[in-house]
């Protein structure tokens, strides 16, 4: 326990009081440490070590490439699909090792949910996407329960009064927007801690990524979030902390109004105005 | 001046163009007529036999004994052509294929899609092609020789009285050649599945086949469908293997323990031999034919349609 909250983030520096005293008020809910990634021998990400803040949403940024995806996909452990994956190094999550040998990562995946890039209903009805979690995992089979599981999750995610009428009709029908906020509600079926979010809103448009953004915003007050973007703006208006990273490394992570407006690093300050990319 | 030089290369190529055109105009035409022309020649022969036979004794007469007499003056002079017994033999040795090809042919295109490791892959796929590749008269006399004996014999020692041209042998090996159109249809089939949902599903705590079961067959059901539909069609068509297999007789029963002829055997059977080429027995092949043609054409469109539309939806 203590051991893990004496990790520090080691190319992170904290210049206001500020930020520091916030910290000590918020426990970390994953606590990555020393983490290599390489693809078939080749590294993707080097000695990544990065605390994300409980109820809040952490936002990754950094230019095409740099291993957002790559270090995202190492929390619940998606990268153990890629057989030529390699991951080393500790993650925690609430101090307990995600890569841990008997960690079951149904469970694991249970308690870290995750939103990807494109919209990925599956072609079910609206109400099957939304059961689909609490149906595996044996929350809830049937009946009065189960409704309300999917009821609740897609309340949460804003979407109840727009499909609570044709809860059969096939997701895939939905329009783009709606997807996203489906996928959202059905990640949230399973009531994870932490939701991942691959670039949410990259195939949406400004007024569907806006409602995206409100929900994100609600939902902190529930969940532990982190979401990629290639969106500046999008980083600036949903987290509270950002971390930037470049070639693989983590360059820097701060309070999000710090990294945008007085980074410590020049190649932060170069990409978030824009210079590199 | 260059206006000229404009213009003088101009109709040389212009009659090149023409020429390349013109000749492969006339290669595809040269094919739909000639499928026009079989497909005219069936119904027109056909509508010959219907001309002496009734079109409804055909479709719905139980019996099939279209021996007609050699002289007009003989007794018995003309056959019964109740097609029912054909139709429901093709049914019964299809069926077997279906229920021998179909699950086969799926469970291993899931192996091959979704567990194989490359190297497996690279072997497996080109075995199924070399079983697809075997000309089906081979098929045929392995049906013959080996299975239908094998069958036999194996109903003698439980005590089953099993026919030795049995639908249950002709449809066992029909199915075991059906096999690798399925797998390779279905295997395409689970491929254009996106990785999307499989991801969707395993980020949610699915395991590996949980997945399979509740995401990606049955967004693949479709499809697969469709495949099913295309190997049945062939099924039916299928001559080499029946003919050395099934049986001559029209027996009219659901038992795939006895013996059953197929329409195409039977178009076999009408049309070897000597015939007087405008005799019912010779123009009810013809009638035969179309009934075939109508079923397999149905069977085609409608399976490559579904196919087609399912490859289309996760474009
Ligand atoms: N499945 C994979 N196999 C091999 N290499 C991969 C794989 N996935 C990612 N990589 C490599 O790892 C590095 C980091 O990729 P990653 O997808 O994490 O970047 P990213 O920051 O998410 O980029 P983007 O902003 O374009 O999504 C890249 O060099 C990429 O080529
Ligand atoms: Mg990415």
């Amino acid at each position: 326990m203590l051991e893990n909250k004496l990790i520090q983030p080691l190319n992170v520096s904290y210049s206001s009081d500020e930020a520091g005293s916030e910290r000590a008020d918020e426990a970390a809910k994953i606590v990555a440490s020393g983490v290599n990634v390489s693809y078939a021998g080749r590294p993707a990400i080097t000695n990544v070590n990065l605390n994300i803040r409980s109820k809040a949403v952490t936002a990754l940024i950094g230019p095409s490439g740099c291993g957002k995806t790559t270090f995202l996909r190492c929390i619940n452990r998606m990268n153990d699909l890629i057989e030529t994956c390699q991951v080393s190094g500790s993650i925690t999550l609430d101090n307990e090792d995600v890569y841990g040998d008997d960690v079951d990562v149904v469970v694991l995946r249970r308690r870290i949910g995750m939103v990807f890039q494109k919209p990925n209903p599956f072609p079910k009805s609206i109400f099957e996407n939304v059961a689909y979690g609490p149906r595996i995992h044996g929350q809830a089979n049937k009946g009065d329960d189960l409704n309300e599981i999917v009821e609740r999750s897609l309340i949460r995610a804003g979407l109840w009064d727009e499909v609570k009428d044709r809860l059969d009709a096939p997701a895939t029908g939905l329009s783009g927007g709606q997807q996203q906020r489906l996928c959202i509600a059905r990640a949230i079926a399973v009531e994870p801690d932490v939701i991942l979010m691959d670039e949410p809103c990259s195939a949406l448009d400004p007024i569907a990524t806006a409602r995206i953004e409100e929900l994100i915003d609600d939902l902190k007050t529930k969940y532990t979030i982190v979401i990629v973007t290639h969106s500046m703006q999008q980083a600036a208006r949903v987290s509270q902390r950002t971390a930037f990273f470049h070639l693989g490394e983590l360059v820097e992570e701060n309070e999000a109004k710090v990294i945008f407006t007085n980074p410590s690093d020049d190649r932060t300050r170069a990409y978030v105005t824009g210079s590199i990319g | 001046m260059s206006t000229s030089s404009l213009t003088t290369r101009h109709p040389n190529q212009i009659l090149v163009e023409r020429l390349i055109r013109a000749i492969l105009f006339s290669c595809s035409a040269v094919a739909i007529f000639i499928t026009v022309g079989i497909v005219a020649s069936l119904i027109f022969e056909a509508a010959l036999f219907f001309q002496s036979v009734s079109i409804f004794e055909f479709l719905f007469g139980t019996e099939w004994s279209p021996q007609t007499a050699l002289r007009e003056d003989q007794v018995g002079a003309s056959g019964r052509f109740g097609a029912v017994p054909l139709f429901v033999g093709t049914g019964l040795i299809s069926t077997v294929a279906l229920c021998v090809s179909a699950p086969l042919g799926i469970f291993s295109a899931i192996y091959l899609a979704e567990y194989a490791s490359d190297g497996v892959r690279s072997f497996v796929k080109p075995l199924l092609e070399i079983l697809a590749g075997i000309p089906t008269v081979v098929y045929g006399f392995f049906a013959a020789i080996v299975i239908a004996p094998a069958i036999s014999d194996f109903g003698k020692v439980v005590g089953l009285e099993v026919a030795y041209e049995s639908a249950l042998a002709a449809g066992l090996v029909m199915g075991v050649m059906i096999i690798p159109l399925i797998s390779s249809i279905s295997d395409d089939i689970i491929k254009a599945v996106p990785d999307s949902l499989r991801e969707g599903s395993r980020g949610l705590g699915a395991t590996k086949s949980e997945t399979i079961r509740r995401v990606v067959l049955p967004a693949a059901l479709p499809g697969i469908a469709g495949g099913i539909l295309l190997a049945t069609s062939r099924a039916i068509g299928e001559t080499m293997i029946v003919v050395m297999a099934a049986g001559l007789a029209a027996n009219l029963t659901f038992n795939p323990l006895e013996a059953v002829t197929t329409v195409t055997v039977q178009i076999v059977v009408l049309l070897t031999g000597d015939q007087e080429f405008d005799s019912p027995k010779t123009l009810a092949a013809f009638a035969l034919g179309l009934a075939l043609f109508c079923v397999t054409l149905v069977l085609n469109v409608v399976g490559s349609q579904i196919v087609k539309k399912f490859r289309e939806q996760y474009d």
